[in-house]
């Protein structure tokens, strides 16, 4: 049994570890209710910073080609990573090894090399015209390896043998796929979405050399903001929004996820 | 048999209904291939008739290529020009503005040197990316004849400025002084070293400490130089080490090298920043006691840093470039550019529109731009590069 004194510790622990955490976040989020324009002292208390970032048309632009970028990237790469993991653990293949190591080079590789990189290759190799397609490309590049890595994590610990008993019940293939694999690699291309999202949201370095005229994202704005904008506080509203939404998001499906276990 | 007749009878009306619709879409569509559409006609009187008075127009050819290509691709800061001049120019011209923003120039350098295609019509660029941009040969000139407002209300000896003799490739928009800035609720301004160098790179026990200077190697030698009485551009080892025992003398009093200093500065937290100062006069309009801060020019001189609009050859619609500076370039929208960024300019019509606040923030002292140097290649390629690249390594430990 713990003793109290040890419990109040680890309590501490904890709170500590989390106000680290969260610390920077519950600040950001309380000065973009003080009506200082830079959001850095409390002056009184004010939504209008949330109006303005509405009507400020460049911002609301630059998010929806962001939520335009980051969606298609998750789709994308989750497909792929999730396809290509599980092809590395189901199959042997001569080279299996190396191409499963040689995945991790798009994360390894410090990103400004991996931009100017991907810059030239697309411009004077295969001419793939810069913008949204390009963009999209690079960002598949760079996030697929990781649901290529969470989908192998999870089938290390899936009983395969369920797939064998779908097979040796007279299901082909593909209702196999569909009924015992897919729900299986579930909590797999959940985790991979949940992390793409916000790594492809987020993306400074690669997306500013690819980007075309017009696909400036919402980093590349505030970046920009920042050097002479009198209203950086906008910055906080913003990034207020984007942390509650997956927030929000997680919460909602880990209780639907409970829900569900209760359920069965 | 009836059935058959109406056929034909309908078949009849049909002919005589397609027709007239025939000849109702054939005659107005012969009448544009004949005299061209009646909607483009006088769109560019329409233009002339709306520039105000003063003003000199673009030429029809320029205007029409600039309509024709339909947008116009912009790259430069974000928030920091008035939206309405953009707005107006859309308007005015009927073409889309596309803008994509930088977060800074040596970034936007790297893009255009990686992919000299880029395809913007403008990029709001300073000497040194100029510098590059052109030995990279990816600018077009500028066709002077195309922008007569530049021509007429640009000061003669902006015209001819170092960075770009004879103005062939870029167009200043915006003058920037390299100076420093105190918060006067901290430090005396009467202080008998301000504005010269000597507080900044002297007076640390009177700011205790509470000094940001920019991010920028050249900047910072570049200051330390003009402190010592040299050129900011200087090769010397001799100059380059006198500089380097200035700054390493003020590295304790030295908070942080930053590129975005204003919120600690707006915070208060600083007192003395090294930087552009027209940059702080309406941060210091935030403060809601009252603007503390004071703009130093030191008699020294400075970094003067000229915004420059160049016309990338990767972009689609130069011509739009030309319109958009000659739209510039009337004095109200000048005035309207100046008036929201405090920056200084080279423009000789708009001292009368320039507010009382922004005309003394950004007015130095009476032939002070003769004292203050642009950044060449001296400083920032070579022998001048390497020896200001192992200072800032020292100095950055």
């Amino acid at each position: 049994m713990r003793s109290p004194k040890k419990g109040k510790i680890l309590f501490i622990i904890i709170v500590v570890g989390y106000l680290f955490l969260w610390g920077p976040i519950i600040v950001l989020g309380f000065f973009s209710f003080s009506s200082d324009s830079y959001g850095t002292r409390w002056l009184s208390f004010t939504t209008k910073w949330y109006g303005e970032l509405f009507q400020t048309s460049a911002l609301m632009d630059a998010v929806v080609r962001s939520l335009i970028i980051a969606s298609v990237t998750v789709v994308a790469a989750t497909a792929i990573g999730t396809l290509a993991g599980y092809g590395l653990y189901k199959y042997k293949f001569l080279g299996r090894r190396i191409l499963r190591t040689s995945i991790l080079l798009p994360i390894t590789v410090p990103y400004i090399v991996m931009a100017g990189a991907l810059l030239v290759y697309f411009t004077r190799v295969i001419h793939i015209p810069l913008g949204y397609p390009a963009i999209i490309i690079a960002h598949i590049s760079f996030s697929a390896p990781l649901a290529v890595f969470i989908t192998l994590g999870r089938m290390q610990r899936i009983d395969w043998s369920l797939e064998e008993a779908s097979t040796d019940l007279g299901a082909n293939r593909l209702t196999t796929w569909r009924l015992i694999t897919i729900p299986l690699l579930l909590p797999a291309i959940f985790s991979s979405a949940v992390l793409i999202f916000p790594w492809s949201f987020n993306d400074f370095t690669i997306t500013y050399f690819v980007a075309g005229v017009g696909t400036s994202t919402l980093p590349l704005y505030l970046f920009s903001m920042l050097q002479y904008s009198l209203k950086p506080v906008l910055i906080n509203g913003i990034s207020l929004i984007f942390i509650l939404l997956p927030t929000i998001g997680i919460l909602v499906v880990s209780s639907l996820q409970r829900e569900t276990k209760k359920t069965r | 048999m009836f059935i058959r007749q109406e056929k034909h009878f309908l078949k009849g009306k049909w002919a005589i209904c397609t027709l007239i619709v025939g000849i109702l879409i054939l005659f107005p569509a012969l009448t544009i291939i004949a005299e061209g559409p009646p909607e483009e006609e006088g769109i560019y009187e329409k233009y002339v008739a709306s520039v105000p008075q003063g003003c000199k127009p673009v030429p029809r050819e320029c205007f029409e290529q600039a309509v024709a290509g339909k947008t116009f691709a912009m790259y430069d800061w974000a928030a920091w020009w008035p939206e309405e001049l953009y707005e107006g120019f859309s308007k005015t011209f009927g073409i889309e503005i596309v803008r994509d923003n930088y977060p800074d120039l040596d970034t936007a350098l790297a893009k255009f040197r990686l992919n000299p295609k880029t395809p913007y019509d403008y990029f709001l660029a300073n000497p040194k990316s100029l510098w590059y941009l052109k030995e990279d040969e990816i600018l077009h000139e500028v066709n002077h004849d195309w922008i007569p407002n530049a021509n007429r209300y640009m000061a003669e000896d902006i015209k001819n400025a170092s960075w770009d003799p004879g103005y062939r490739y870029t167009v200043l928009t915006t003058l920037g002084f390299d100076a420093y800035v105190i918060n006067t609720n901290f430090i005396d301004k009467n202080d008998s070293r301000i504005p010269s160098w000597e507080f900044l790179f002297e007076g640390g026990e009177a700011y205790q400490g509470k000094l940001v200077m920019r991010n920028e190697m050249n900047r910072v030698i570049g200051n330390a130089l003009k402190y010592l009485g040299y050129s900011l551009n200087s090769t010397s080892e001799k100059e380059l080490a006198e500089a380097k025992k200035v700054l390493l003398r003020l590295k304790p009093y030295i908070m942080a090298f930053d590129s975005w200093p204003k919120r600690a500065v707006l915070a208060q937290e600083v007192w003395v920043v090294e930087g552009i100062v027209h940059d702080y006069l309406y941060l210091g309009g935030l403060i809601p006691e009252g603007n503390p801060f004071f703009a130093a020019y030191p008699p020294e001189g400075c970094l003067l840093s000229p915004m420059l609009i160049t016309i990338p050859k990767g972009g689609g619609n130069p011509a739009a470039t030309h319109c958009f500076i000659n739209y510039l370039y009337r004095p109200e929208n000048f005035a309207k550019l100046i008036n929201t960024t405090a920056y200084g300019h080279g423009h000789t019509a708009i001292d009368d529109l320039i507010t009382e606040d922004v005309e003394k923030w950004m007015t130095p002292p009476e032939g002070y731009r003769k004292k203050c140097e642009v950044l060449n290649t001296d400083s920032f390629t070579g022998k001048g590069e390497k020896l200001r690249a192992d200072i800032w390594q020292e100095l950055k430990k």
